[in-house]
Order: C-alpha cells, then structure tokens, then sequence
C-alpha cells in the first residue's frame, strides 16, 4: 500500500512556481480523465447496453451510473483546480503574506490529497468497465459464432 | 522487501528504501497499463465498429500496430524495472559515493523512460478515443427491433 504521506512531504518547501507547475499537471489530468470517462460512457451507453442480457446488463447500467457521477466529481475538482491556480496568482501579487501562503500550502496539501483519493477510485472503477466490457464482447463474439 | 518500522535506517538505507518505493510504485503503474493495453487490443479487434465508414479500416490497423508496440515496450520496461530493483539493492555494497550516484543516475534515466512511455501511451490512448467513439455500430434496441417487426407485419 502506497504511503500518502510520502507525496506530501516536500510541499512546504514547494516554491509558488512548482505548486504553479503542479497545478497545470492537475489540470492536464482532469481534462484527460474527463475526455476518457466521456468515452467510456458513450461507449456503454450506446453500444453494450442494448445488446447485454442481464445480469450483466445491471451491472453495465450501474457502471454508466458511476462513471457519470464521477463526472460531477470531475467536474467539482476541475473547478477547484482553477480557483486554486487564480488564487496563486493574487499570492504572488501579494508577496508578503506569511499566513495566506501558509494556508494555501495547505489547500494545495488538501488538494493533492482529495485528487489521488479520486484517482485511486476512478482507476477501481476503469478496472471494472474493462472487466465487463470485455465479458460483453466475449459473450457477443459466442453468440455470434453459434447463430 | 519491507523493513519493520522500528528499524532505525541510515541516510543511505533511507534514501535505498525511497527508491525501493518509487520501484515499485512503477512496477504497479506498468501493471495497470498493461491492463489497459489489454483492453484496447480486445477493444480494436472487436467486431463492433462501423464496416463503411471511411478510413476507419486504416486507422484501426494502424492503432493495432501501436498497440502490439505498446505491448513489447512494456514487457521490456518492466524486465528493466525489475532488474534496477537488484541494482538498487546492490547499492548496499557500494564503497564510495560515484558508486551510488552511478545507481542514482541509472534511477533517473528509468524514471524519465518511464515519464515519456506514459505520455506517449496517454496521447495514443487520445486518439483511440477521439478517432474510434463515433463509429461504433449503432444498436438496436429491443423496443426499436419491435417498432420494426410490427411495421414488416403490417
């Protein structure tokens, strides 16, 4: 098991250029994710769920259902990102503000940790399409055979 | 393998067992990529695409092409990977500190192998998505066959 507080521990140090370069690969990330996670939902959407039998039917429909929740979530962390990055810029205008960076070095803590929380359950979750996307290609390949 | 936590470390041990993790953090991310690349190989090969849409033909050939790439890649990678590991454990028998950077080095590159694999991998995986999505075959749905058959009947 991966040790999270091993990612963290260089964040005091981070300078306001890193944490800035940090949250361009975040934002980098997300937009991926969300262009994947669209795939993966047309893709169930439009092709497996009309010709799945159940129970791998429920479990297609179920993953849709996942996959646009994790939308949302995308959707809220993609808008954090962005605020996160705005306020960076304002610290910068500012220079001498000992406690807003001290806080922002823990937003961006709180960030990173909320992003890999996110990562770790969206990866489970791509673990599972590929599993029943490929049962759903198995089964139709059979059928097709036998027909 | 994973020392106690009680055990103290020195500065090298430390610095052996943060390589040790990273490691092995690439092992599992070589892992779960592989199982990616499982999936779009099946995935391309399915017969669930659009038979006349155009270029499609050339395209699908091509990301296969890419993908059995992909795949001979990661079985090196991952053979290198596991073999740095040894070296990395090695690193205990060094006697002086050009020995070390030596292995520190060979870290790095790996690392930077590794950064470039995946961005090519994660741009691949762009175009399959963007280039493949719209021509699915469109399903019928059992509603729709039904709207149909009653019409043919009629």
């Amino acid at each position: 098991m991966k040790s999270e507080s091993l990612h963290f521990r260089y964040i005091e140090w981070k300078t306001p250029d890193e944490m800035h370069f940090t949250s361009l690969q975040w934002k980098s990330k997300l937009d991926f994710i969300n262009d994947e996670n669209r795939f993966f939902e047309d893709m169930l959407k439009e092709y497996m769920m009309p010709i799945v039998k159940s129970p791998l039917f429920s479990k297609i429909q179920d993953l849709v259902g996942q996959l646009s929740q994790s939308k949302e979530v995308l959707k809220g962390l993609n808008e954090t990102v962005n605020e996160h990055s705005r306020r960076l810029s304002r610290l910068i205008d500012n220079v001498d503000q000992p406690k807003e960076a001290r806080l922002y070095r823990q937003e961006h803590k709180r960030i990173m940790k909320e992003l890999n929380q996110f990562l770790k359950k969206y990866e489970r979750l791509k673990r599972e399409v590929f599993e029943n996307v490929s049962l759903a290609l198995k089964q139709q390949k059979q059928k097709r055979l036998i027909a | 393998m994973d020392k106690q936590s009680s055990t103290k470390f020195s500065a090298n041990e430390k610095e052996i067992q943060r390589l040790l993790n990273e490691n092995r953090d690439w092992k599992e991310s070589l892992n779960y990529i592989a199982e990616e690349i499982n999936f779009l190989d099946l995935f391309l090969k399915a017969d669930i695409f659009q038979e006349y849409a155009l270029n499609l033909f050339e395209k699908l050939h091509d990301f296969r092409k890419k993908i059995v790439e992909f795949k001979i890649e990661i079985q090196q990678l991952t053979r290198e990977i596991s073999n740095h590991r040894h070296d990395i454990e090695g690193m205990r028998e060094c006697e002086d500190i050009g020995c070390e950077i030596f292995y520190h080095e060979e870290h790095l590159k790996l690392e930077q192998r590794l950064k470039e694999f995946k961005n090519r991998f994660k741009d691949s995986k762009l175009d399959i998505f963007t280039h493949t999505a719209g021509y699915l075959k469109k399903r019928e749905t059992e509603k729709t066959q039904q709207i149909k058959n009653q019409g043919n009947e009629k």
